[in-house]
């Protein structure tokens, strides 16, 4: 727990760098302090959007409404469920690319106690590059570009669609699902492994019902982090026209409805709430 | 040995809250998997089929199209659009995650003593399992507030922001600065509430206040830990303040949108691959970094 002084003299001093860097950086990007409070206060938009947080919408702000539209929390509702459809969709996609490649990914295979001849030996060397680093570069690709970047790109190649919203979030959170699985996978205690080993099991057999189940715990809890980052995803998608949150947020937005955006912003933090409060209630009942 | 497994099978722990997970989340998944099939199957049609590769032939730089050219072709051409643009927006983008994550860094920081359970009290350290007493309402507002700040993504606050603040760097790094400081607070939170307690009890016991407990032991003791978390919530940052321009703030996103917006689709995968080279940095210093940390 406790470390040695020099050591911590490190760690501010890192802190302290990165403190100096930023200050340049905000010099080099013009931020002022007295701009923003000039900006703040220069009309009351902001005022007036700050302090419809305290009544968020239940109906429609609109003086008329046209009588084909829903009841608004119905539409709230609709948004709500849209918005867990295509990060639902989303993970799916991701959980195929995940599982896969991050079987792929793991280094559990060429753990040296795997290896039982010459042979073997050879064929690994010769593979390993292929499948081991072919599929990390993959996923690192897939990762490294932002979901809203891959909805860029397809939304121009196939429109405004379900599949390109749920290639959008699974490929990168597949690429990040892959990576910390097969990372978890390889963290977690070899223990159970090497004994169905040492009983002449393969390594296939080992890794599924050794391994696998040893890591399960810290998998499902990653899983859900990332289906709740897949909401914040789906629901920004909106921007882009998909019925989620984000469509009609923006709307009520431009139309200067605030208390209504309240509302989609705490049905967002609903949302968000009830995955967290679930995983963790999952978590407490398998880590025992 | 048979009848052994069966017994342990049998008294395995089970619990119906877990199978009613699973096969709630199953279904959750498989639905609008069935549809993403249908989808994509549908994208399989002729007309669309043209549609998706005329896409793609358009990702290919305007001068070079319809004629052959060799590797430096390309890479001059590329070479050429970081001269332009690329070099300036990819440093706009990465100032601006730098200034987001210090003031995300700074908020979480200074709030997160009032969300841990085990300083905000009636009688930290030293009685155990005090009652938290009226601290209980403390408690309850940051975390309800670091929640919050968490839920909503940047892309939201920014957009947000932009039009309240109106066109400069601020709503970008506002936005970067509330989402993070919301994941970082409610991380350190943890951090503090899984602190070895007993410096902090004898510090107690003589008398700190819980101002100077936060300030002379809790600080520096959970600071190594905190540096970690903040970067790899930078590298996030990172991620993120190249979205961010989308809507209108120049950074690497404006580039996309403007290309996008023309139809110059060469352009805007040129933007795109600089945004995962941008990503790629980020994340290769944030791991040196934290390296550099936990090395003892």
């Amino acid at each position: 727990m406790f470390r040695t002084k020099r050591n911590l003299g490190r760690r501010f001093f890192v802190a302290a760098v990165m403190g100096l860097l930023a200050l340049v950086a905000a010099f080099t990007l013009d931020l002022s302090v007295l701009s923003l409070l000039e900006a703040m206060t220069a009309n009351k938009a902001t005022i007036n959007f700050f302090t419809a947080a305290f009544m968020p919408a239940f109906d429609y702000q609109a003086i008329e409404v046209p009588d084909s539209a829903p009841h608004f929390l119905l539409r709230l509702l609709e948004a709500s469920w849209m918005t867990v459809w295509y990060a639902a969709g989303g993970m799916a996609v991701a959980l195929l690319i995940g599982t896969s490649f991050g079987f792929f990914c793991s280094s559990f295979w060429w753990v040296e106690g795997q290896v039982k001849n010459r042979e073997q030996r050879k064929l690994i060397a010769q593979f390993a590059f292929l499948t081991y680093f072919g599929a990390r570069t993959l996923m690192t690709l897939c990762r490294s570009v932002h979901e809203l970047l891959w909805a860029v790109l397809f939304l121009a190649a196939f429109g405004v669609s379900e599949v390109s919203a749920m290639l959008a979030i699974g490929i990168p959170a597949g690429g990040m699902l892959a990576k910390i699985f097969a990372e978890i996978i390889d963290e977690s205690d070899h223990g159970p492994a090497e004994a169905l080993r040492a009983c002449g099991l393969g390594s296939f057999r080992t890794f599924i019902f050794a391994q696998c189940p040893t890591a399960l715990p810290d998998l499902v809890a990653y899983l859900l982090y990332r289906f709740e980052c897949a909401l914040r995803s789906s629901a920004v998608l909106g921007f882009f026209g998909l019925p989620t949150i984000g469509f009609y947020l923006a709307a009520s937005f431009e139309n200067l409805h605030y208390r209504e955006v309240w509302s989609y912003l705490y049905a967002l933090f609903f949302l968000v709430i009830i995955v967290d409060v679930w995983s963790s209630a999952i978590r407490r009942r398998i880590q025992r | 040995m048979s009848a052994v497994l069966e017994e342990l099978h049998k008294t395995r722990p089970r619990s119906g809250f877990i199978r009613f997970s699973v096969v709630f989340f199953a279904l959750l998944l498989l639905a609008p998997l069935l549809t993403f099939f249908v989808g994509f199957a549908e994208l399989a049609k002729p007309q669309r089929q043209a549609n998706v590769a005329r896409f793609f032939g358009e990702l290919v730089p305007y001068s070079l199209r319809d004629k052959p050219s060799g590797i430096t072709d390309y890479a001059e051409w590329y070479f050429q659009m970081w001269e332009k643009s690329g070099a300036y927006a990819m440093g706009i983008t990465f100032a601006m995650s730098l200034v987001a994550i210090m003031l995300a860094g700074l908020i979480a920081f200074f709030l997160s003593p009032f969300a841990a359970r085990t300083l905000m009290n009636r009688d930290p350290y030293l009685t155990q399992g005090a009652s938290a007493g009226p601290w209980q309402i403390l408690t309850w507002l940051s975390r309800a507030l670091l929640m919050f700040m968490r839920a909503i993504p940047e892309y939201i606050w920014a957009f947000i922001f932009l039009v309240l603040f109106g066109p400069s760097a601020w709503p970008a790094v506002l936005a970067l600065a509330l989402h993070n400081a919301g994941v970082l607070g409610r991380l350190q939170a943890e951090t503090i509430e899984n602190l070895n307690p007993t410096p902090l009890r004898s510090l107690r016991a003589l008398g700190a206040s819980r101002f100077r407990l936060f300030f002379a032991a809790i600080a520096p003791m959970s600071f190594s830990r905190f540096l970690l978390f903040f970067f790899a919530r930078w590298e996030m940052c990172v991620r993120e303040s190249t979205v961010l321009g989308l809507i209108g703030i120049v950074s690497l996103g404006y580039y996309i949108q403007d290309a996008r917006a023309r139809n110059f689709y060469d352009e805007m995968l040129f933007f795109i691959l600089l945004g995962a080279l941008l990503v790629v940095i980020g994340d290769v210093l944030s791991t040196v970094l934290r390296r550099y940390l936990r090395r003892d």
